[in-house]
């Protein structure tokens, strides 16, 4: 596919365009993704369509943020600046029509053309559901939904019972410093950021 | 079994026993599961869903609490008919509602029960009287373990059991107990309750559990999350909460037995709902349920000796559908509250 703003060069991200009040999604290049302001770490500065949630609220965003995961001084992450993380991520926009309570319609704008590979249903098919499609379901609108988990129920890891007798336990300190360096490393963004997540509740646990 | 034997049989929870059985009619548990690689039912085509119904019917066979279970399919009843399920707290209104292949597995004394194909393909489900969610959960993960072993269930690392809704997602255990308020709700004490408990991460619903009224003053209080604490940890604090209610129900109960002013309202009110349930020619259900609550209150405060379990199968086989099954043909209006009159007049003669 090519990029739906130039037309020229192959599409890579997600950019979700406001315009005269409406938003509408389209497929861009990085070319035209530098245009924009979300190409180089300077552009940080510049905002996106909508602007993010703070950091540290909904625990989805990506690390490489200015919130530190290990409390450590971890090197900056290489690869493209978190501003396009963001716009890959599907973080903007992603708290729009999200409720706590009885309805759960789940993404926001950046998933709306997004569509689950096991059961077909699209991220705008969500909008207007409480239920989703199937298990492949959580793996395909992961993070949206990380938000709407942390509204529920306030957590994003499952502690208890598993299958076969074994469970989910909270893992130690030290073992989650070395999977999220590893995450870092291997610019595995979304699991650097689950992982500094289950840190800070770690910390947050009485012992 | 047939609808009309299922409709007369005491359930074993209806028996008023177990820890405060008298103010605390039941205690259950749920666990939501599905299926590995299969679209949860709100989502599948009528193929996956009547093979999903048969492998999870089949599954069940054997399971501790299931032998000789009976396995109901709710397409082929009628509407009126599915009704009893949803009357005996065996059916969530949702599977009665639904469509398609659906139902239930449900073993002899209704302590263990299996409902397929709801918001979920599997909803285990085990309930006993009393405050006792801790025994329920205990039955609940017997018939897990032994399910497990034959359903690949969704299971995710990180999310735990994966379920339709997003607000069942990591245990899938919905604790739940069904407890009497009557002397809360006279006090005009009941909201306050609600808020706190609400505060504490509980719901509070009515008798039949989601979107259902408080008929007769019965709450049902369950925990709303199910993600981040393991199932022990919710069932004790749910536990503890309810005993909490429990001790407020109880305060405000020993306020009015106390002031003889207040007591003798209600007492007066007590055997005026005596005197409508002996005697009313048409009863509806709002009129049955707050009549049997305030023979509970009566029964608790020493002036009408009507056993527990006895209350709470007027509360149950006084509606529509099982009245429908008793006399083998679905009920309405006048002719629904006449016959639910003559058979309340009927079980309570009895009892005297």
């Amino acid at each position: 596919m090519s990029c739906e703003r130039c037309a020229a060069r192959p599409a890579k991200l997600k950019y979700t365009e406001l315009r005269e009040g409406k938003s509408r999604v389209l497929w861009i290049c990085e070319e035209c993704a530098r245009e924009l302001g979300f190409g180089s770490p300077e552009g940080e500065e510049e905002p996106g369509p909508e602007e993010p949630r703070p950091l540290g609220e909904a625990g989805s965003d990506p690390p490489g943020e200015p919130a530190d995961p290990s409390g450590e001084k971890e090197d900056p992450p290489a690869g493209p600046p978190p501003s396009l993380q963001k716009i890959v991520l599907g973080v903007v926009g992603v708290s729009a029509g999200l409720t706590g309570g009885g309805e759960e319609a789940i993404p926001g704008e950046e998933y709306a053309a997004v569509r689950c590979e096991d059961c077909g249903i699209t991220g705008a098919e969500l909008r207007d559901r409480t239920l989703l499609g199937c298990p492949r379901c959580y793996e395909t609108f992961g993070k949206p939904l990380n938000d709407l988990l942390l509204r529920l129920h306030g957590a994003l890891e499952h502690e208890g019972r598993l299958p076969g007798g074994a469970r989910a336990v909270p893992p130690d300190a030290a073992e989650l410093h070395r999977e999220l360096r590893e995450a870092i490393e291997g610019q595995d963004f979304e699991t650097a950021a689950r992982l500094r997540d289950r840190l800070r509740r770690l910390r947050g646990r009485p012992e | 079994m047939n609808l009309r034997e299922l409709s007369a049989r005491r359930a074993a929870w209806m028996g008023g026993e177990g820890p405060h059985g008298d103010v605390v009619v039941s205690s259950r548990v749920r666990l939501a599961r599905d299926l590995r690689g299969v679209p949860f039912p709100n989502r599948a085509d009528d193929v996956a869903r009547t093979r999903a119904f048969r492998r999870v019917t089949e599954a069940c066979a054997g399971v501790p609490g299931l032998e000789d279970a009976d396995t109901w399919n709710l397409d082929a009843l009628r509407s009126a008919d599915r009704d009893l399920f949803v009357e005996r707290h065996l059916a969530s209104r949702d599977l009665a509602a639904g469509a398609g292949a659906r139902g239930l597995v449900v073993g002899k004394d209704e302590t263990h029960s299996v409902m397929i194909n709801e918001e979920d393909h599997v909803r285990i489900q085990s309930v006993t009287s009393g405050l006792n969610p801790a025994y329920s959960l205990e039955r609940a993960v017997e018939m897990d373990r032994a399910l497990e072993g034959r359903l690949e269930y969704a299971v995710d690392d990180r999310l735990g059991y994966l379920t339709a809704c997003p607000s069942n997602v990591g245990t899938g255990l919905r604790a739940s107990v069904l407890i009497h308020l009557p002397a809360l709700v006279l006090a005009g004490e009941v909201r306050k309750v609600h808020r706190a408990v609400a505060g504490m991460g509980l719901a509070v619903r009515g008798w039949f559990g989601e979107g259902s009224a408080a008929l007769g003053d019965f709450y049902q209080l369950s925990n709303q999350r199910t993600l981040g604490s393991p199932e022990e940890d919710v069932v004790s604090r749910l536990t503890k909460i309810a005993q909490r209610v429990l001790e407020l129900e109880m305060n405000a109960r020993e306020r009015l037995r106390d002031a003889p002013a207040r007591r003798l309202r209600v007492e007066d009110r007590v055997f005026r709902s005596w005197g409508t349930l002996l005697h009313a020619r048409l009863l509806s259900v709002e009129q049955l349920m707050s009549c049997a609550s305030d023979l509970r209150l009566g029964r608790w405060l020493g002036v009408l000796d009507v056993p527990a379990d006895r209350l709470t199968r007027l509360a149950i086989f006084g509606q529509r559908g099982h009245l429908g099954a008793r006399c083998g043909k679905s009920l309405d209006g006048d002719e629904e509250a006449r016959e639910r009159a003559e058979w309340v007049r009927s079980e309570l003669s009895a009892s005297t």
